[in-house]
C-alpha cells in the first residue's frame, strides 16, 4: 500500500509540475502583457520598457519560469501586479469567497436532490416521477449561463426579489447558488433515482417487507443507506465540475471568488494572480483525485496493483 | 439651428430666464421637433430636481454612498495610472478645479497668475492643507509631484504635456509655487486640473515604489483609502483629521458628511440599471443606453442628462500602409465620407449621443462649428475620391489598384459598444468597397496590438480637455511607438495647429488655436472622428448634494448625504 501511495504521490507532484509549465508559458504565448492594463495607453514608450524591465518580462521565458518556480519553493507566492496584494491575501478572500459558493451549491444539491431521487424512485413512472425526471433533463441540458440571465430576468428585474449580482450577503447568494447548483441536482436526482430503484430490486428488501417493517423505515433506514454509496463516491469528481462552472457562474453574477478572480487576472495579464490561482485549481483537482485513487486502492486491493 | 442656440435656449431655461412656453416656442422656431423638445424639459426638469435636492433639507451625517462605475478600478497613483477613477476625487486635491460654470476655482491654490510674458505661473498655495499621513501639504510638495511627472521614466501619460512647454517648477517658500514655461502655455490650468496631476505625498510614493496606489494612499482628499478590491469595488473612509475645503461652491466646508463611499465595478451594461433600481446602489454612472428611458421613468430616481460626455470614438488609418494609400488624404476622406454617423447615432446610440465630423464633441467650450462643413456622410462622393485616388471596383465589389484589394484589419478593444460601432462601420465601408476585417483583443492585447502598427484601429478616448488628448494622437512628435499617434500621421498643418493651441497665451489664442486643430484635422484626418455619446448619471432621491459637474469626469463627494 506505501508504494503505491508513493507512486500516486509521485504522479501527482509530476502532474501539478507540468501544469506550472503549461500555465507560465501559455500566459506568455498569449497576446499583450501587463503593460497593456496596467499603464495608460498614452505612457512613453521609455516608460513602457523600464516597467516592463522591472517585471523581467524582456527575458528569456525559461529564465522566468526557473526565477518563478525557485520563488515558490521558497515560499513567495507572489504579488499582484493590479492592486499589491499578496496571494495568499487574495487566497484569503476569494478563497473564502468560492468555498461559501461551491459548499452552498453542494448542499443545495443534496438536500434538493436526494429527497427528489426518493421520491421518483418510490414513485416509479407516476407523476413525481416524470415531473422530477423532466426536470432532471432540463437541469442538464439548459446552459449555466442562460440559467443564470433567466433567473436575473424573473428574481432580479421583474419580481425585484433577490439580487441581481454582488457579494456576500445571504440573498446574493441564492441566485449564484441556485446556478451553481443547478446541473449538479440534476445528475444527483438520476442518480440516486437509479441507485434506489437497483437497491430497491434488492432480496434483502423483500425480506425486510416481509419482516414487516414499514415501508418508510425499509426505505429511509436500508435502501437510501446503500443507494448512498455511489453518490458520495461522486462526491470527489463534483469538485471538479464545481470549479470549472464556478469560473462562469462567479463571473456572471460577480461573485468575488477564486474563479472570478482567475478570469479577470488573465484579463488583466496580472501573471503571479493567474500562474498562482490556476495552479492551486489544479492542486485541489489532482488531490481530489488522488484521495479518490487511494481509497479506491485501500477499499479494493486490485486496484494497488494495477 | 445650431447647438449653442439650443444650449443658449436651454440654460435660459434652467435659469428661470424663460418660461416653460417661451421654451417650446423657441424650440419651435429653432427647429427642434416635439419629441425633441419633450426629451429636453424632461432634462431639464431632473437637472433642476437634482439641483434641488442638492440644497435641500438639512445634511444629516453617517452611512456609506454605494456608487455604481461603469469600469473596472485603476491603480490609484495619479501619477502612473492606467486611468483616473471617481475615487481620486475622494482622496485626491488638485491645485484648481472648476466650478459647475467651468470657471476655475481654488482647490489647492488659493490664487493664481500668469506674468505678462506668459511664461511663468506663480500660484498661493493654501495654508494648513496636509497629506493623510500628517505631511504638511506645501508648495514644496507640489513641485515635488510635478517634478516627477517630468521625469522620463515617471509613466505619466500625459507627460509630453508637460515637458514641452515645462523649463522648471520652483517653491520659493511654503506657499508659493512658481511654473516657468519655455513658451506661452495658456492650456497649463486645462492640464494641472485633471486627475493625473492631483497632488501626491510623494515621499510614500518613493519609498514604496511600483505598489504606491495599490494598497497606501497619501492624498489630501477629504476621504481616506480602505480597501481595492481588483473588479469589484474600492471603499474609502471619512477622514476625521480633515483641514476643509476652500472650493467656493463646495456648500460643506468642514468633514464630508459620508461615513464612507463605495465604488461598485459594474462591467456588464444591463446590470447597472437593474441595481440602481433594486436600490443595490445609491448612485449610477453609465447606465445603458437602451436602460435610459425606462431609467428616466422610475419615480425613485433622477437621471442627469449631461448633452454630452467628454469622449469620443474615432478611427484611424496608419500612414504607413503605402499599398493601401492611406497616406493618402483622397483615400481617408472617402472613408469618413462613407462613414453614416446620424445613422449610428440612431440605431446604436438610441440617439444619446451626436455625430462627430471634428475630433471633439460639441460640448467642449473650445468647438467650432466649422467642422460641420466635413465629413458629412456622401457616399457619392467618397467613391468618386478613391476613384480619383485610382481604386476600382473589381468583380466582387472590392476596390483594388495595381493588383492590391482595399482589404485590411481594423484592431478594436472587446466592448459590447466597441463591437457595435465597428460592425456598423464594416458594413459601411463595404457599401463603399472597402474589405474590413473587425480584430477584437481583450485590454491587454488591445493596447499593445495599438503600438504595433495595425492597419486600422478604432478608439474612444475621454478627457475633460478633449483637444489635450487629441493633440497627442496627432501631433507627428507623438509617433508611435514613442507617443499614441498610433496613426503614423505626419501632417505639417496639423503639428502647426498643436503648436498654435500649445504657445497660447491667453484664452483668445487658445480657442483659435483649438479651433485651427479641429479644422486642421476635420480637414486632414489623421484620425476620422465618428460619434461623442451623452452622459448619464442616476441617483435615487435619498442621495443629496451628488452633482455631475459638465467640466470634470466624476463629481465630488463633500457635500454629498443620504437620508
Amino acid at each position: 500500500m506505501l508504494i503505491y501511495v508513493a507512486r500516486r504521490s509521485a504522479y501527482m507532484a509530476l502532474i501539478v509540475l507540468l501544469s506550472s509549465i503549461a500555465i507560465f508559458y501559455s500566459l506568455r504565448f498569449a497576446p499583450g502583457d501587463p503593460t497593456g492594463v496596467t499603464l495608460n495607453p498614452l505612457t512613453a514608450h521609455q516608460a513602457r520598457e523600464a516597467y516592463r524591465e522591472r517585471l523581467g518580462l524582456n527575458r528569456p521565458i525559461y529564465d522566468q519560469y526557473f526565477t518563478y518556480i525557485g520563488r515558490l519553493v521558497r515560499g513567495d507566492v507572489g504579488t499582484s501586479l493590479v492592486n499589491g496584494s499578496s496571494n495568499l491575501e487574495l487566497l484569503k478572500f476569494y478563497g473564502r469567497n468560492s468555498l461559501i459558493l461551491g459548499l452552498t451549491a453542494l448542499a443545495l444539491s443534496y438536500v434538493i436532490a436526494i429527497p427528489l431521487g426518493i421520491l421518483a424512485a418510490v414513485k416509479r413512472n407516476k407523476w413525481p416521477d416524470q415531473l422530477a425526471m423532466g426536470g432532471a433533463i432540463l437541469g442538464m441540458g439548459i446552459p449555466n449561463f442562460w440559467l443564470a440571465l433567466i433567473l436575473v430576468y424573473f428574481f432580479s428585474l421583474n419580481l425585484n426579489l433577490l439580487p441581481a449580482a454582488g457579494c456576500c450577503s445571504p440573498n446574493q447568494l441564492i441566485l449564484p447558488a441556485v446556478v451553481l447548483a443547478a446541473e449538479g441536482i440534476a445528475v444527483t436526482t438520476r442518480m440516486v433515482r437509479s441507485s434506489m430503484l437497483e437497491q430497491l430490486r434488492q432480496d434483502y428488501v423483500r425480506t425486510l417487507r416481509a419482516q414487516g417493517l414499514p415501508e418508510w423505515r425499509v426505505v429511509g433506514r436500508h435502501v437510501l443507506r446503500n443507494a448512498l454509496i455511489p453518490v458520495i463516491s461522486l462526491s470527489g469528481l463534483r469538485l471538479g465540475w464545481l470549479i470549472g462552472y464556478a469560473l462562469i457562474v462567479e463571473t456572471i453574477f460577480r461573485w468575488p471568488g477564486a474563479g472570478f478572480l482567475l478570469v479577470d487576472s488573465v484579463i488583466r495579464r496580472d501573471y503571479p494572480v493567474a500562474q498562482f490561482f490556476s495552479l492551486v485549481l489544479v492542486f485541489f483537482v489532482v488531490v481530489a483525485n488522488w484521495l479518490a485513487d487511494i481509497s479506491y486502492g485501500l477499499a479494493n486491493p486490485v486496484v494497488r496493483r494495477a | 439651428m445650431g447647438v449653442t442656440d439650443v444650449d443658449q435656449l436651454v440654460e435660459s431655461y434652467l435659469a428661470g430666464g424663460v418660461s416653460r412656453r417661451g421654451f417650446v416656442k423657441t424650440g419651435i422656431a429653432l427647429g427642434l421637433s416635439m419629441s425633441a423638445l419633450g426629451g429636453l424639459l424632461a432634462a431639464c426638469s431632473n437637472q433642476n430636481q437634482s439641483s434641488q435636492n442638492a440644497g435641500s433639507g438639512t445634511p444629516k451625517r453617517g452611512r456609506t454612498l454605494r456608487e455604481g462605475y461603469d469600469l473596472d478600478f485603476s491603480r490609484m497613483d495619479p501619477i502612473n495610472t492606467t486611468w483616473y477613477d471617481p475615487g481620486f476625487f475622494a482622496l485626491y486635491d488638485a491645485l484648481v478645479i472648476n466650478d459647475p460654470n467651468g470657471s476655475y476655482v481654488p482647490q489647492l491654490a488659493e490664487k493664481w497668475s500668469f506674468s505678462a510674458d506668459g511664461k511663468t505661473a506663480t500660484f498661493s498655495i493654501r495654508k494648513g492643507a496636509q497629506f493623510h499621513s500628517g505631511r504638511p501639504l506645501t508648495a514644496g510638495a507640489i513641485k515635488e509631484v510635478f517634478d516627477t511627472i517630468a521625469q522620463p521614466n515617471s509613466g505619466s501619460p500625459l507627460q509630453t504635456l508637460w515637458v514641452g512647454p515645462v523649463a522648471s517648477t520652483e517653491a520659493p517658500d511654503d506657499n508659493t509655487l512658481v511654473i516657468h514655461l519655455k513658451h506661452p502655455y495658456y492650456d497649463l490650468l486645462n492640464v494641472v486640473k485633471t486627475g493625473y496631476w492631483r497632488v501626491v505625498n510623494i515621499l510614500v510614493r518613493q519609498k514604496l515604489g511600483d505598489q504606491y496606489g495599490k494598497q497606501v494612499i497619501d492624498g489630501s482628499g477629504p476621504f481616506t483609502f480602505v480597501d481595492w478590491v481588483p473588479g469589484d469595488h474600492v471603499t474609502v473612509k471619512r477622514w476625521d483629521n480633515y483641514p476643509g475645503s476652500i472650493v467656493p461652491f463646495f456648500q460643506n466646508k468642514g468633514k464630508p458628511y459620508l461615513d464612507s463611499i463605495k465604488w461598485i465595478a459594474i462591467l456588464e451594461a444591463s446590470q447597472r440599471a437593474i441595481q440602481i433600481e433594486n436600490g443595490q446602489i445609491d448612485t449610477l454612472r453609465g447606465p445603458a443606453f437602451q436602460d435610459v428611458s425606462r431609467l428616466m421613468g422610475n419615480r425613485n430616481l433622477n437621471v442627469i442628462q449631461l448633452k454630452s460626455d467628454w469622449s469620443g470614438y474615432v478611427a484611424g488609418l496608419n500612414f504607413t500602409k503605402t499599398n493601401l494609400d492611406f497616406q493618402d488624404k483622397r483615400v481617408r476622406q472617402a472613408v469618413s465620407y462613407a462613414i453614416d454617423r446620424q445613422a449610428i447615432v440612431k440605431s446604436l446610440f438610441f440617439s444619446y449621443a451626436e455625430p462627430m465630423y471634428g475630433p471633439v464633441p460639441t460640448a467642449d467650450k473650445y468647438y467650432t462649428k466649422q467642422v460641420e462643413q466635413y465629413n458629412q456622410f456622401n457616399l457619392n462622393k467618397a467613391k468618386q475620391l478613391m476613384s480619383d485616388a485610382g481604386w476600382k471596383p473589381g468583380a466582387d465589389g472590392i476596390l483594388a489598384k495595381n493588383g492590391v484589394k482595399q482589404q485590411f484589419s481594423m484592431v478594436i478593444q472587446a466592448e459590447s459598444v466597441n463591437q457595435q460601432l465597428a460592425s456598423a462601420v464594416q458594413a459601411q465601408l463595404r457599401a463603399l468597397g472597402m474589405d474590413v476585417k473587425v480584430d477584437a483583443y481583450d485590454r491587454g492585447t488591445y493596447f499593445n496590438k495599438l503600438f504595433s502598427q495595425p492597419d486600422a484601429f478604432l478608439f474612444f478616448y475621454q478627457w475633460p480637455v478633449p483637444i489635450d488628448v487629441v493633440t497627442l494622437f496627432i501631433n507627428s512628435a507623438a509617433l508611435s511607438p514613442n507617443g499614441p499617434n498610433w496613426s503614423m500621421a505626419n501632417i505639417p498643418e496639423v503639428d502647426q495647429a498643436v503648436a498654435a493651441w500649445q504657445g497660447a497665451s491667453n484664452e483668445k489664442e487658445l480657442a483659435d488655436g483649438g479651433a485651427k486643430i479641429q479644422v486642421a484635422v476635420a480637414d486632414n484626418l489623421p484620425i476620422i472622428p465618428i460619434v461623442a455619446r451623452q452622459s448619464f448619471w442616476v441617483h435615487r432621491k435619498n442621495v443629496h448634494g451628488w452633482m455631475p459637474l459638465k467640466w470634470d469626469l466624476y463629481p465630488y463627494y463633500n457635500d454629498v448625504w443620504l437620508d
